[in-house]
């Protein structure tokens, strides 16, 4: 009895132990996730340093609007906005399995600073149809072309974001995919952005590091 | 490991040449928007809040397009259409051409670090003796994520890239000297009891029944030797093909001797 109830008490102390090896979690139960995206190992984690702070391209509040405007919550109709833990889990689901994609909409130079992790680089001004060469990053997005009208009914699932609330990128990127056909419930826009991800301390890949 | 080693010098030879062809009809700009210099100094482009495309990047855009012509090629002309370029244009055929490669890894910055394009990829995987399988997986995945264009006849019942048959014309195309290869392939199709003839004679056979995994590519290089011969076999089973890559498993085609 007495051995049993030293067994429990051990149990406990070492259950505790682990719960305080990660102080700052993503929720309560869940501390952090790792994702195998394209045969590579992506954890997604936040800072366990409790008084870091934002730092560089992050703490301004006040950018000259235009063009750095407040984002409304809809990027545009029938296009679910997302949070942190919806990003995540569509690593976990969509991208994980290649039916989906996550999608940093900033110009190379932002991308290469720091992304979140699993994500790709598709700038938004590639998307929009002055590019010559716009049909083919569609194709490779999983849409059809037959006979001039598109067919994205077999395309990838996308989710987009950029520098976050301040940042009208991704809703122009989202405003083209729909303009030419992309089905809106395949598209996703996570509003917050790297402001956000940034400021919830979540893990950043450098990509070219 | 010796077939990977003999893939992987007739890809890279095959690659090198077409490189060296394509070499005389890219447009002088090309070369002065090439790595090393800064895209966006060459062309000006103001509406693009000066987009910046890593050397590596640029490289691999032509890598793909040699790819593409490679593939292409192996079977039947292709032309790839080339549009009209104009300074802007050519800057976002630049980042379109990172796009593309980042699109092409399905989702991976992991492989853009590693060196990115495709024939790095595969010519690292061989250096490392990763399987054919491995290979033909990364060829796979170029072609369903967009960044190979492929023809019809190399694509299976079940919708998916032929690697096999396109190795083989790739390695067949550079070297000359497929023989090897393409009897390796009859073999497998004699041992699978679909091919009646004896590997390396004409065959006898006027008939095929289509396999899992068979393109009208594959089934045109076990016969005429030649993957590009399927236009023969198509035309020869029209009434029951609408398009060489409409093949289903179990269908007799005719072989046109």
């Amino acid at each position: 009895m007495f051995r049993s109830f030293l067994g429990a008490a051990m149990a406990l102390v070492i259950t505790y132990n682990q719960a305080l090896a990660q102080d700052v979690g993503l929720t309560e139960d869940l501390s952090s996730v790792s994702v195998e995206v394209a045969g590579k190992l992506v954890t997604i984690e936040r800072n366990q340093d409790t008084s870091a702070q934002l730092s560089g391209d992050f703490i301004k509040t006040s950018r000259p609007c235009p063009p750095f405007c407040i984002a409304p919550i809809s990027a545009a109709p029938g296009v679910e906005t997302v949070g942190e833990l919806e990003v995540i889990a569509f690593l976990e689901s969509a991208v994980a399995s290649g039916t989906g994609l996550l999608i940093d909409s900033r110009l190379p130079e932002w991308f290469q600073k720091g992304t979140i992790p699993g994500a790709v680089n598709v700038p938004f001004s590639t998307l929009d149809a002055a590019n010559p060469y716009r049909d083919q990053i569609l194709v490779a997005l999983g849409g059809r072309n037959g006979s001039g009208a598109w067919d994205f009914s077999a395309a990838r699932e996308l989710m987009l974001f950029c520098n976050g609330p301040w940042c009208e990128q991704s809703r122009h990127a989202i405003d083209d995919l729909v303009e030419v056909g992309y089905p809106a419930d395949k598209l996703h826009y996570y509003r917050g952005g790297m402001q956000l991800w940034l400021l919830l301390g979540l893990t950043v890949e450098t990509p070219n590091a | 490991m010796y077939r990977i080693v003999i893939l992987a010098a007739g890809f890279l030879v095959a690659l090198g040449g077409l490189l060296f062809l394509q070499g005389g009809e890219r447009d002088p700009r090309d070369l002065a928007a090439d790595p090393g210099l800064d895209a966006v100094a060459v062309t000006g482009v103001e509406t693009m809040s000066a987009p910046r495309v890593t050397p590596q990047a640029a490289g691999s855009d032509l890598d793909m397009s040699a790819l593409s012509a490679a593939v292409s090629a192996s079977v039947a002309p292709v032309p790839t259409p080339t549009p009209t370029p104009t300074p802007e244009a050519d800057a976002m055929r630049q980042v379109t051409a990172a796009v593309l490669a980042s699109l092409g890894g399905a989702g991976a910055p992991a492989s853009s670090r590693t060196g990115g394009d495709l024939e790095t990829l595969i010519a690292q995987s061989m250096a490392r003796g990763q399987s054919d399988a491995y290979v033909e997986a990364l060829l796979s995945e170029a072609v369903t994520t967009g960044g190979l264009q492929v023809p019809e006849a190399m694509m299976t019942p079940d919708g998916r890239l032929d690697t096999r048959t396109l190795l083989a014309s790739i390695v067949a195309r550079s070297t000359g000297t497929s023989d090897a290869e393409i009897d390796a392939l009859r073999a497998e199709a004699v041992a699978g009891g679909h091919l009646t003839a004896p590997a390396g004679a004409t065959t006898q056979a006027r008939s095929y029944v289509v396999e899992e995994g068979d393109s009208l590519a594959y089934i045109a290089l076990i016969f005429y030797k030649d993957a590009g011969q399927y236009d023969r076999i198509f035309e020869a089973n029209r009434d029951r093909l609408e398009s060489p890559a409409m093949i289903r498993v179990g269908q007799r085609l005719r072989i046109p001797g």
